[in-house]
């Protein structure tokens, strides 16, 4: 699994927070402008309707008045009654059609009154059958103006709306989200201040422990030792982890060509006492490698992925490395990572197993780092079995 | 001769004309009432198809002042005509034509 460089790393709790609140926020927003766009939409159909049906329901009486006289005529008159005013039609108490003038011809005997492609049909049941009607329709042409201005009105309303109702949303998303925000904050004040305190004891435990003449000690003592110095060195991974993210973070880069395969060396034999105490087997295939960046910052990503392969590996376990032209491996036989987890690794203050212990902010840094120099990250890993993170980087022209 | 004439049209609706002819167009014309004026007059009353068929035949079969679509004049002068005998089929089938033949149906313009 790689991720983007546009993820944002820092504080994406709150930012996933925020975001399914707005998404929330919006569509119930749409749903409610939109319900009373519709209740609007419908009341003002229903006046126009109202004002409609007066002078339709006089057409419908000046017609009901010229079928009696043509039923009482007929049939020495058969000429249908028409208007210019409007079209009209008449049907028996079976909806069987006996005369239509209908432009639309389609009529919904169970309404009064209806809109019906851009025609209005007033249905208007007769008390007496002249020539066997029982249903008369008065159609008249549907003012068009009447719909435009309603939708304009709709448009600008909803539009003014629904702006107010997202600043509302964006308003209340921030205020929702402050308590996340206000404990990350504190959080990382706590760090920077813990950080500072941390220094000094820790450089004169690992400052006394190398005085000591391990020649002139006894074995069992020896491994007393050896057991402070991993402790110490543990530490002070996670030391320098807290100052990058706290004091060195900002600082700015120092590039240059770096011997990856000189510093990987070196960092394999600053972990040597821990592998060796775990009984993990080391592979290792190192080739000449090199990268243009802060060595400073190439250590930080280096030493928090071996620091997490040792860390989260079984005891016997194995960890193999390979480094070649553009691409580091660093592959182990931990306990791996679940499918549904391995999305989240890159966020900060995430921890995927509660064994081991730490701030979950080890392959934050890296995240942050990687995409700092353009190096992709790809890491796959399966639960009980492993976890293979490659590293992999296009040759800049500041490189050898 | 008038009887004569009577006889001799009785006798060539009797073998030859359909239900219609053979039972109401040869009554009518006895009394002299127009079957187009009686069709207006009960399609006033009774709308659609079905619904005059059902009225006109249950009329028929028991004819009575409060049911008749004729005038009240009329009724005073003629009185009500005794109730109709035939058998449902050809009753239902001098009712279709008679529909048929003086519906306002496809004729307006």
């Amino acid at each position: 699994m790689s991720k983007s460089k546009a993820t944002d790393t820092h504080l994406s709790s709150e930012i996933r927070a925020r975001r399914l609140f707005l998404r929330l926020y919006s569509l119930f927003a749409i749903i409610i402008v939109s319900l009373v766009g519709f209740f609007y939409f419908s009341s003002q159909e229903q006046l126009m309707f109202s004002q409609q049906r007066i002078k339709m329901m006089e057409f419908a009486s000046i017609q009901a008045r010229k079928l009696k006289q043509l039923h009482r005529q007929y049939p020495r008159d058969k000429k249908y009654p028409r208007n210019d005013r409007f079209e009209s039609a008449i049907y028996d108490l079976e909806y069987q059609k006996i005369f239509s003038t209908l432009k639309e011809d389609s009529v919904a005997f169970d309404e009064a009154i209806y809109n019906i492609a851009d025609m209005i049909h007033l249905v208007k049941m007769l008390d007496d059958y002249y020539l066997g009607a029982k249903y008369l329709i008065i159609e008249i042409p549907l003012d068009k103006s009447w719909y435009g201005a309603i939708i304009l009105n709709i448009a600008i309303y909803g539009s003014v709306a629904l702006l107010l109702l997202m600043f509302t949303g964006l308003y209340l998303a921030r205020l929702f989200v402050r308590p996340m925000r206000d404990s990350i904050v504190l959080l990382d004040r706590f760090i920077k201040d813990t950080t500072h305190e941390l220094n000094t004891p820790l450089s004169a435990i690992l400052t006394n422990i190398e005085m000591i003449d391990t020649d002139i000690i006894d074995t069992a003592t020896a491994k007393k030792l050896n057991r402070i110095e991993i402790g110490a060195r543990t530490v002070s991974t996670l030391y320098d982890d807290l100052k990058f993210l706290t004091l060195e973070q900002s600082k700015r880069a120092e590039n240059e060509n770096l011997d990856l395969l000189q510093i990987v060396k070196s960092r394999l034999e600053y972990f040597t006492l821990m592998i060796e105490s775990k009984k993990i087997i080391l592979k290792q295939e190192l080739n000449p490698s090199c990268m243009y960046a802060d060595r400073r910052l190439v250590v930080r990503v280096i030493d928090n992925l071996l620091s997490n392969a040792i860390k989260y590996n079984k005891r016997g376990g194995a960890i193999s490395i390979v480094l070649q032209k553009n691409t580091l491996i660093i592959e182990d036989s931990g306990i791996g990572i679940s499918r549904e987890k391995l999305h989240r690794i890159f966020d900060r203050y995430s921890r995927f197993s509660g064994s081991e212990g730490g701030f979950g902010i080890g392959l934050n840094i890296v995240k942050v780092i990687v995409d700092q120099y353009d190096i992709d990250i790809k890491v796959q890993s399966e639960l009980g079995v492993g976890t293979k993170v490659v590293l992999s980087w296009e040759t800049t022209k500041g490189d050898k | 001769m008038k009887t004569l004439l009577i006889v001799c049209i009785f006798s060539v609706f009797s073998f030859a004309a359909d239900a219609f002819e053979k039972h109401c167009v040869l009554c009518h014309a006895q009394v002299n009432v127009s079957l187009q004026k009686v069709f207006m007059d009960t399609l006033l009353i009774y709308g659609g198809r079905e619904n005059m068929k059902v009225g006109l035949a249950y009329y028929l079969r028991n004819p009575h002042k409060d049911n008749s679509v004729m005038s009240e004049e009329y009724i005073n002068k003629n009185g009500i005509k005794e109730a109709i005998s035939i058998d449902d089929k050809s009753l239902n089938e001098a009712l279709d034509i008679y529909w048929r033949r003086y519906t306002i149906m496809g004729k307006l313009y």
